[in-house]
């Protein structure tokens, strides 16, 4: 029994260093990567009070991998957008950001073939409805008539595919547009 | 049992290592476009009517492109940039350009000459696609619409509405009565006014709430919900219409109501 507890305690005791130099990497690491990728923060500190200047700004993350949905032929994917807007009302929609009408509208292409059906796109959770890409004039995905601060939306993205491979093989650019008032 | 044991714990502090960069890096991707100011608003005189700042705050180069368009009315009210056209009069310095990671760029707006209707109202939009490295799936570009308004001198501000055709929608028991009304202004105050309906010795009155519509458009006024309170027949309808405290326009016209 006595040389396994000593085994024992001088196990923890050499572990313990080693834990304490893996945090302390692991959190340089993070330093280091913020300092070098994070972008450069506004030359002005933030005022407490006053006025507002009138600004608009659109933030999104690339677009998650797509995962099929359970065991239908729907493949999903999400991309996160923040938005911030100090006029009012605005609202956030997503168009086909290659052409503008046609056959490939909304339809996720390659150089030759064409995914059937359209990409469909909703935002937010839970069952809010999908909207087709191919409609020629884009249906908004939400409206807000508040100014907005660094409000995240999810937008979700939904194809039907027969497998994986055929997504990897198609592409498609989407103009995610946030427009700001009316005329 | 020693050696296994440190090998687990450098396999953790390698997995933590490796979510903190993938932290950092997502962090760093989150970045966006923005403009500034999100409305533009100034006299409409001939020569530079302001500057748009327009930042890309992602950690790639962005290629940014901007055209000035006309806004398209529908019926119903809702405004929509029409993609077709773009407005020739206003002119920015630049239209396309690369803009740098973390990088801000002023742009300036002329009016090369003086609008018709001594006013102008157009959507600017702000297209920004990141520079990807190639490969297929769904790419994400930006496109903010903000809105400019040159308005008219003061002296020079008209407030005219121009009533055109009045229809019932559904029937007197759901329905609503509308009337069609062009802005024939040059100002994007909100048309509303005073509603008066009467006939089969009864008489409803009520306030059209106002609404926007742009100098040239057409847009249905909801004049009055139809609830049952006005049985089936003919009725005399006089509308009053006010835009900024102004009198407009007005119209006394009958309808059969079914």
């Amino acid at each position: 029994m006595k040389p396994k507890s000593t085994s024992f305690a001088s196990q923890s005791q050499s572990a313990v260093p080693v834990l304490a130099v893996a945090v302390l990497v692991a959190v340089l690491a993070l330093v280091l990567a913020r300092l070098f990728l994070a972008t450069p923060a506004p030359a002005q500190a933030p005022v407490a009070g006053g006025t507002v200047p009138s600004t608009v700004a659109l933030s999104l993350s690339e677009p998650s991998h797509f995962r099929r949905i359970g065991r239908s032929d729907f493949f999903a994917s999400t991309i996160r957008a923040s938005v911030t807007s100090t006029d009012v009302p605005t609202k956030l929609s997503v168009l086909d950001g290659e052409v503008s009408g046609g056959r490939r509208l909304g339809h996720m292409a390659s150089r030759n073939s064409i995914l059937s059906p359209a990409l469909e796109v909703t935002a937010g959770q839970g069952l809010t409805p999908f909207h087709s890409l191919d409609a020629i004039v884009p249906a908004p995905l939400r409206t807000w008539r508040r100014p907005l601060a660094s409000e995240i939306v999810r937008i979700r993205l939904r194809q039907k595919a027969a497998n994986a491979r055929a997504l990897r093989n198609h592409g498609k650019l989407l103009l995610v547009t946030f427009t700001v008032g009316g005329p | 049992m020693r050696q296994h044991s440190i090998r687990r714990l450098m396999t953790a502090a390698i997995c933590v290592c490796a979510a903190g960069l993938a932290t950092a890096v997502a962090l760093a991707a989150q970045g966006g476009l923005s403009v500034n100011p999100g409305i533009l608003e100034h006299a409409a005189r001939p020569g530079s009517v302001g500057a748009l700042d327009i930042s890309n705050t992602t950690s790639r180069p962005m290629k940014v492109s901007l055209a000035v368009r006309p806004w398209r009315q529908a019926r119903n009210g809702s405004v929509a940039p029409n993609r077709r056209r773009v407005l020739g009069k206003l002119r920015p310095n630049r239209k396309n350009f690369w803009l740098r990671p973390g990088a801000t760029k002023a742009l300036g707006l002329r009016l090369a000459r003086r609008p018709k209707r001594r006013s102008l109202y157009g959507a600017v939009e702000v297209t920004g696609a990141p520079r990807y490295k190639g490969g297929k799936g769904v790419k994400v570009a930006y496109r903010l619409v903000t809105s400019l308004r040159l308005y008219p001198p003061k002296r020079a501000r008209r407030y005219r509405a121009r009533p055109r055709r009045l229809f019932e929608h559904g029937t007197v028991k759901h329905g609503a009565l509308f009337l069609a009304v062009k802005n024939a202004g040059n100002t994007i105050d909100p048309i509303g006014g005073r509603v008066r309906i009467s006939g089969h010795n009864r008489t409803l009155s009520g306030i059209v709430t106002p609404q926007t519509i742009l100098p040239g458009a057409t847009v249905n006024l909801r004049l009055t919900r139809l609830r049952g309170t006005l049985s089936r027949g003919r009725y005399r309808v006089g509308v009053r219409l006010t835009q900024a405290g102004h009198r407009a326009g007005g119209m006394r016209r009958g309808i059969r109501l079914r």
